[in-house]
């Protein structure tokens, strides 16, 4: 299963962003090959950037958001493509996949 | 003739010479039209007695997806400048604030599954004030975000055999002000003499050199105590046409409601004389 998770960089080191949509990158980790890749996150626009990064989610194949809380929009967008959101303010990457794993992570 | 008047504040009086100049050109005996292009707070109307003869719809075309001919390839999601569409694998969703009504989507369709249908953003009305001036105004529905296409439309109803149109510009530099300065032939930016007006007047006057248009400043509320204005004015270059005191009676005609060039009749001349400055400076 693909997890997507909003990040300040490009690392599993990383901190779990802020900010949804806006977050400077988005790491999109495989729980079946441990392994990660990671997305720019360009912020280009004034509207719009949560079904934006949404898309980048559903583009991805991902079917979990680890995030800080999405917007409006995005969580419509987010229910519509059937991706569940998590809140991981506070976590590091690596930190909140395991805890999502265990079953200890907030839904956003 | 086509004259803008804007500000990149707020309550600088845009409105209040904009419909004073209005007023002030008529009584000269000229055939003038007087524009609201604020659709997010028309108010020029409250300082005349207007008799509205028209109102008319203002669409824009949002997308309707025919779920059963969908294919979710997710090209109209791609194409889209706005991210007003989410498509999913399963989903296809439209968020209608976000569209822009382009229209690009049903253009990308690889299946036609997209049709436009239109959607009311605003109004515009039309009319003629108790002396005689044409009146437009754009007015913005609640809760929509951007009144551009309410304003596009109400230019289109710019009358060509006025002599002089009054474009009342909302604030600001954003969308609104740049398709309300679109075509116009002069920027009369209103200012007040405080930290707070220099500011947001250095904005104003980036954003109209950068459409190219002729602009002077009209300095509002003047009491001669705050000089950094009229300094900054002298070192860009930039003629200051007119100042406006600050004056109770003024304030006063405002407060209720009234033009004060009605109320102040040599106000009438003084608006005159700056009309002409305007003429000169826009054959340059």
């Amino acid at each position: 299963m693909k997890i997507m998770l909003a990040t300040n960089e490009p690392s599993l080191e990383s901190q779990v962003a802020d900010r949804f949509a806006r977050a400077p990158y988005f790491v999109i980790y495989d729980t079946s090959t441990e392994k990660f890749e990671s997305v720019e996150n360009a912020v280009d626009m004034a509207h719009g950037m949560g079904p934006k990064a949404v898309q980048i989610a559903i583009d991805n194949g991902a079917e979990v958001l680890i995030s800080a809380l999405p917007g409006g929009n995005a969580m419509e967008a987010l229910k519509s493509a059937g991706i569940s959101a998590y809140d991981g303010r506070g976590f590091k990457v690596s930190e909140a996949v395991e805890k999502f794993k265990n079953g200890e992570l907030k839904k956003a | 003739m086509k004259i803008a008047v804007l500000s990149g504040k707020g309550g600088t009086g845009k409105t209040t010479v904009a419909t004073n100049l209005a007023y002030s050109l008529h009584r000269d005996g000229k055939k003038i039209q007087l524009l609201d292009t604020d659709a997010e707070e028309p108010n020029s109307h409250i300082f005349f007695d207007v008799n509205y003869t028209s109102e008319e719809s203002v669409n824009i075309l949002i997308p309707k997806i025919n779920r059963n001919v969908c294919t979710h390839c997710g090209k109209c999601a791609q194409a889209c400048e706005f991210s007003a569409i989410s498509v999913s694998p399963k989903h296809i969703m439209v968020f209608e604030y976000l569209c822009h009504g382009c229209g690009v989507c049903s253009m990308v369709c690889p299946v036609n599954a997209i049709s436009e249908e239109p959607k009311e953003i605003g109004k515009v009305r039309l009319g003629r004030t108790k002396e005689g001036i044409s009146f437009g105004e754009g007015v913005l529905n609640v809760g929509e975000p951007s009144p551009v296409r309410v304003i596009r439309q109400l230019k289109k109803h710019i009358d060509q055999n006025a002599e002089v149109v009054v474009l009342d510009s909302p604030p600001g530099t954003s969308c609104p002000v740049v398709e309300t300065l679109q075509d116009v032939d002069f920027a009369v930016l209103v200012t007040e003499p405080t930290p707070f007006g220099l500011h947001d007047l250095k904005l104003s006057v980036k954003a109209i050199s950068d459409l190219n248009i002729p602009m002077g400043v009209v300095l509002n509320r003047y009491d001669g105590s705050y000089v950094k204005v009229e300094k900054y004015l002298k070192e860009e270059n930039i003629p200051l046409m007119m100042k406006i005191p600050y004056d109770v009676d003024i304030a006063r005609s405002y407060s209720n409601g009234k033009l004060f060039s009605e109320v102040k009749s040599e106000y009438v001349a003084k608006f005159n004389h700056l009309f002409q400055k305007i003429e000169a400076m826009s054959k340059c």
